[in-house]
């Protein structure tokens, strides 16, 4: 039996503007059947429990001993029980019972424990403590027992039972409430009414209660759908209303005592109770989408996933890495969206190649698309999103075509990945030598023991001091930098062919940054892998790589070799980029910002170059065409102007 | 990890406190003195106020109270105002049958819970996962001693698979004491069940979307590893939560579901002493049902200290 009070709402919700209220909760009653039916049934049971004398077909205490257990009829449309009394009659005078008893437990509940909740709310300190900690105790408590308790200290009666409910239910409301007190309580409009003077109990029931409604009547309704249960449970014991009164869980006490005769008397009870709570929970769970916003997104999952392949072949010239083996990854024409179907691009067409040991940046503001790249090849973009184009040739085979389970083969073998968010990214709740034995195990098959032994050796070669005891500790313990070595002990286990590192010292304090690069070449070198750097620090990009790929807006907008690209920017985008790094002004100057931000990506136009709007450099033939990306002086650049720019650089 | 222990143990000092300031009470919300139930209608006023003296009852309220706190204490919880037994052995004797429900029920909710909450969020959305959101809403509406009366119909009534009433103790035959409660413990599952197949497959799903199940990902983990080991090991905090929250309530609910099958437990004996105004067998039971509900949450506690490398390691 579900007789439990939870707090079922958090208190950082708050309720949406009044005006709305009405028509979202209409819409939200269309939109969703069941919400609809629950909504219905509720009013029928109210209708028929309030003019029972005028609907009820019989007396519901009217005898009739010759038509005793008949049966569903014409007459008697669900039948009648051992006394030969109309069960529907009595069903519908039952309503008469229960709902006012629900009511009166909500009233209780929302009468005590809403004021409560609003004054320690509001008061804090000392009370709010002393008061929260009685709310904790009081929900701990199994009401059901104490009111039978409380029935057998003032004698039988409903009313008693359902106050005692009531009573111990407002600890919830007063939490509720207190937490949307606390919520609001420093915003500026309630600093404003206490400063012009406003009374404490005008600011407590106008300006501070209106945000807790929508979360109460919510809370209210699921409040009633218990106290349906808990009338009907007690109504069954005997401990409710009394004979011959009929009440859905006395009903039941007759089924239960003629169960044996006819056994279908336990039915249309059971039924009402069950529907009716039923109906509560829906309306309930329908009003919390209408009303209570922030809860909207708890469910939803955004959880990596493996990108699907809608259009994986695209006409144009193929890549067969066949032709060049010596490239470990050959990137070609990669394409994201998100949303729905066809969705907004996000990655455009994106390609290049990296041989073993060599280095790749993937440089750009934030939203360029670059992390989108990243994550698509090794397949592991968030649920919203997925390939929809191009080819990913990994020792010449393409990812895109493999199954789920094949790529969870070449995850974390053949590729690996470390990430911005060191903390986040390893499991709280396991040791770290537990996840840095992870792939051991899952690759290349080594035992518990095996692993851990290894594991150690990992976390001695990122240069984790005490590797064999630290190993035993979980993630809290370490520092942010600790962490991101055992990411990268983690990541290279297996000796991968490519790790790609999206924005691996961005979170980490500058002086670790120099130790996380320095220990990512290092390992480079010696394992002779290649890697793929994404970050927006065109600085860092020029410590680590061989060559880099300039991203604006989902679009490769210039490729060069590293010296190259510092030395012959192409594209005015990676010139503004070069301007912000320290060192391009003298000292004492501010840095340059390039102006604007990189806009959303339903707004990158596909007939005129993206950058234009932000480009010192635009000209009407920039905003003619889609620009391409073609061969300049030895890099790749995407800017219709390069050489014009390039000559009026030359002559200053 | 002893720091937390002891903050969990202090923190039930409130809770104590509540449930004997609310137990005493009962005995002075009677209407009428417990000296005339015992003595009848038919006592004199003298005779009333000599029981009342003798049991304690014309002293102030506060010193009542200590009286009967530390009697509590120390496992006094007085005795009948009918028959003169002790309480505790009254409640010893009636104790077994709903605690074998009542725990039984638990087990079982746990299991199915986890289990459905499980596969749902192995596949979201998918037809288990849809299902199961509608199954749940039923389970969580449907009243336990009704579901009971539903399973002895066709189980016990038409097969007679099961037994419709009678208990055996499990010191005497276990498969016999499981075959007894089996029907009331299924039907007591149910909502508990219900509530913690949702919340498993909502804390799966919120931990599934971590940046660490992503990484973990990255390591070669399938969708299906990622999370059996990292979700099901973070989610299990706020189940195991939710699970202690509807121990109280299924405790409850036992006490009905014992009359479906007629059950000699602590419900049956709770019906009977409150329709006699037995006062200080109410008292007894509800001291120890709230005791049994805050012993079951303090173990919860423990448990969930011990999942919790950030709790327990310091």
């Amino acid at each position: 039996m579900s007789l439990v009070l939870e707090p079922e709402i958090d208190a950082a919700q708050s309720s949406v503007a009044a005006d709305h209220v009405f028509g979202r909760i209409v819409r939200t009653f269309k939109s969703q059947p069941f919400a609809l039916a629950g909504a219905l049934w509720m009013a029928l049971v109210v209708v028929t429990a309030v003019f029972a004398p005028w609907v009820a077909p019989y007396d519901p205490n009217a005898q009739n001993l010759l038509h005793v257990f008949a049966g569903p009829s014409w007459h008697y449309l669900l039948g009648t029980d051992n006394l030969g009394r109309d069960t529907l009659s009595r069903l519908i005078f039952a309503g008469r019972v229960a709902l006012p008893a629900a009511a009166i437990g909500v009233g209780v509940a929302v009468g005590i424990g809403v004021p409560v909740g609003l004054t320690v709310g509001y008061v804090g300190g000392l009370w709010d403590r002393i008061a929260m900690r009685l709310v904790d105790a009081v929900l701990a408590l199994p009401g059901l027992v104490l009111a039978i308790a409380v029935v057998g200290a003032l004698g039988p009666s409903l009313d008693h039972a359902m106050i005692t409910l009531g009573l111990l239910a407002s600890a919830g409301f007063a939490r509720l409430t207190r937490g949307v007190v606390l919520a609001v309580r420093e915003q500026p409009y309630i600093d404003g009414a206490r400063v012009v003077g406003e009374s404490t109990p005008h600011i407590l029931f106008r300006e501070v209660l209106p945000n807790a409604i929508g979360p109460i009547v919510v809370q209210a309704t699921l409040a009633f759908a218990h106290m349906l249960l808990f009338e009907a449970a007690l109504s069954f014991i005997g401990l409710g209303v009394q004979p011959p009164q009929a009440s859905w869980g006395s009903m039941l006490t007759d089924a239960r005592s003629q169960i044996g005769n006819d056994a279908f008397l336990a039915v249309p009870p059971g039924l009402a109770i069950l529907f009716t709570v039923l109906s509560a929970q829906l309306i309930g769970d329908a009003l919390r989408s209408a009303l209570v916003r922030g809860r909207e997104t708890r469910g939803r999952v955004t959880r990596a996933r493996p990108g699907r392949t809608r259009s994986p072949r695209q006409a144009g010239d193929p890549v067969d890495q066949n032709e060049r083996p010596d490239r470990v990854l050959v990137v070609d024409g990669l394409r994201v969206a998100v949303g729905g179907d066809p969705g907004v691009t996000v990655v455009d067409d994106v390609g290049f190649e990296l041989g073993r040991g060599e280095t790749v940046g993937v440089v750009g503001e934030s939203g360029c698309g670059k992390s989108m790249t990243a994550l698509g090849i090794i397949r592991l973009l968030p649920l919203s999103a997925r390939i929809t184009g191009g080819r990913v040739w990994l020792n010449g085979r393409d990812l895109l075509t493999l199954t789920d389970r094949q790529m969870d083969a070449v995850r974390g073998k053949e590729i690996a990945m470390i990430f911005q968010d060191p903390k986040g990214s390893l499991d709280p709740a396991f040791t770290i030598g537990n996840q840095v034995s992870e792939p051991l195990r899952l690759h290349l098959g080594l035992s518990r023991h095996q692993a851990w032994s290894r594991a150690v050796e990992l976390l001695d070669q990122v240069k984790l001091p005490r590797a064999a005891e630290r190993a035993h500790d979980y993630p809290h313990q370490l520092s942010g930098g600790q962490l991101q070595r055992v990411m990268i002990a983690a990541a290279l286990a297996c000796s991968p062919d490519l790790l790609i590192a999206d924005e691996p010292t961005t979170a980490l304090d500058v002086t670790v940054q120099g130790k996380i690069l320095d220990l990512l070449a290092e390992l480079r070198s010696e394992l002779g892998m290649a890697m793929i750097f994404v970050s927006h620090d065109l600085g860092v990009v020029a410590d680590i790589c061989d060559k880099v790929i300039v991203m604006y807006a989902g679009q490769v907008v210039e490729s060069a070799g590293i010296h190259q690209l510092f030395s012959v920017p192409c594209h005015p985008y990676t010139e503004r980029l070069l301007e912000t790094l320290p060192g391009s002004v003298p000292p004492g100057e501010p840095l340059a910002r390039i102006p604007g931000q990189v806009p959303p990506a339903e707004l990158w136009p596909d007939d005129r170059c993206r950058f234009a709007d932000r480009c010192d450099h635009a000209e009407p033939i920039c905003v003619g065409e889609m620009p391409s990306l073609r061969a300049v002086q030895g890099s790749l650049s995407r800017c219709v102007r390069t050489e014009q720019l390039r000559a009026v650089e030359e002559v200053r | 990890m002893r720091r937390v222990l002891l903050s969990r143990v202090l923190a039930l000092v409130p809770t104590l406190l509540v449930v004997s300031l609310v137990t005493f009470s009962l005995l002075h919300l009677m209407p009428g003195s417990p000296a005339s139930v015992i003595l009848g209608p038919d006592a004199t006023n003298a005779q009333i106020a000599r029981l009342n003296h003798e049991l304690g009852l014309d002293h102030p309220l506060l010193v009542q109270y200590v009286t009967w706190l530390s009697h509590a204490l120390r496992g006094q919880l007085g005795s009948s105002l009918l028959n003169g037994q002790s309480v505790i052995s009254m409640i010893g004797e009636h104790l077994p049958v709903t605690l074998s429900l009542a725990l039984t029920g638990m087990f079982l909710a746990a299991i199915e819970g986890l289990v459905l909450g499980v596969a749902a969020a192995l596949r979201p959305n998918g037809k288990l996962d849809q299902a199961l959101q509608v199954a749940t809403s039923f389970g969580l509406a449907i009243p336990g001693f009704w579901l009971a009366m539903l399973l002895v119909i066709p189980f016990a009534l038409w097969t007679r698979l099961f037994p419709a009433t009678g208990y055996t103790p499990i010191t005497q035959n276990p498969i016999q004491w499981l075959h007894g409660i089996a029907l009331g413990a299924i039907a007591l599952s149910i909502a508990p069940a219900a509530a913690i197949a949702r919340h498993t497959r909502g804390a799966l799903a919120s931990t599934m979307s971590q940046d660490f199940v992503r990484a973990a990902r990255s390591r070669g983990l399938s969708e299906r590893r990622a999370l059996l080991k990292h979700g099901l090991k973070n989610s299990s905090i706020p189940v195991v939560t939710i699970m202690s929250y509807h121990f109280a309530a299924l405790f409850g609910g036992a006490l009905v579901v014992e009359q479906v099958f007629g059950l000699n437990g602590i419900g049956q004996l709770m019906i009977a002493s409150v329709q006699d105004h037995d006062i200080p067998v109410v008292q007894g039971l509800t001291v120890i049902a709230a005791l049994i509900v805050i012993l079951v949450n303090l173990l919860v506690d423990i448990f969930y200290g011990l999942l919790d490398p950030r709790v327990r390691v310091s």
